[in-house]
């Protein structure tokens, strides 16, 4: 998380001021909405849920304390916002899990590593993830996809560790039982 | 099934996102809801459905809203 922007910023954007609040839009857009893309995994979707989340943020200004750290509140925001987001897509049946391209592997150990050949078992992964309740998918995303700390995924939904590891171990156990069956 | 195999079957056809950048400025966008007339929500709705509604089987209470307004 990069360095907090100064007090009187902070105090501006509190009270409402829109010039403060457009400062801090550009001094964390990028940061907001690479978090949210790992979490909603779609560049269109996760704009759309970049704009949503700093217009609550606008909106909710005055709950805002200027010593406690506008990134980590941000962040909060940003995950629930994208949260909302993947929610309102299981109801419409669109699950933008299809936006993931084997092409966008990153350089990296991991990518050398042979990718499951058999077409029936990698779709069987994402529907089983896609299936899976938002709230228990954004921990399994970032937990065991992007490998975050289950530390900053608890703040960054607010709930204690134990929430992250209880509902991790929940959406393990419903991916493997989802699996298993193709995984033989 | 182990936690490891089940992590790298995510992970090979999930593949962790590669730090994408954000490609177009979402300012305008942003700005935009500023112009934007505050909206009706639900409650704003429901508010008025049970008003017309309350006003319609009790006329009478018309004075009493009128007062008030």
């Amino acid at each position: 998380m990069q360095d907090e922007p100064d007090r009187g910023l902070l105090q501006r954007f509190a009270r409402g001021d829109r010039d403060a609040f457009e400062a801090l839009f550009r001094q964390y857009e990028r940061e907001v909405y690479r978090w949210i893309l790992r979490i909603v995994r779609e560049p269109t979707a996760a704009e759309d849920a970049l704009v949503e989340t700093f217009w609550r943020a606008y909106r909710g200004h005055a709950r805002f304390d200027p010593a406690r750290s506008f990134g980590a509140w941000m962040r909060r925001i940003a995950t629930n916002t994208a949260i909302d987001q993947l929610n309102a897509a299981r109801r419409s049946n669109w699950i933008p899990l299809d936006a993931i391209a084997v092409g966008r592997v990153p350089r990296s150990p991991l990518s050398t590593r042979r990718a499951p050949d058999d077409f029936e078992l990698r779709d069987a992964i994402r529907r089983a993830f896609g299936a899976l309740p938002p709230k228990l998918r954004v921990v399994a995303t970032l937990a065991l996809i992007e490998d975050v700390p289950h530390a900053e995924i608890a703040d960054a939904l607010g709930v204690p560790i134990g929430t992250v590891k209880s509902r991790l171990f929940r959406a393990t156990r419903e991916l493997r039982r989802e699996l298993e069956i193709h995984d033989r | 099934m182990t936690d490891e195999r089940l992590k790298e079957l995510l992970r090979t056809t999930l593949p962790p996102s590669a730090g994408e950048e954000l490609v177009r400025d979402v300012w305008p966008r942003l700005a935009s809801r500023f112009e934007q007339p505050p909206g009706w929500s639900y409650l704003d709705l429901g508010l008025a459905a049970a008003v017309c509604v309350a006003l319609g089987a009790y006329p009478e209470w018309l004075w009493l809203l009128a007062y008030h307004l």
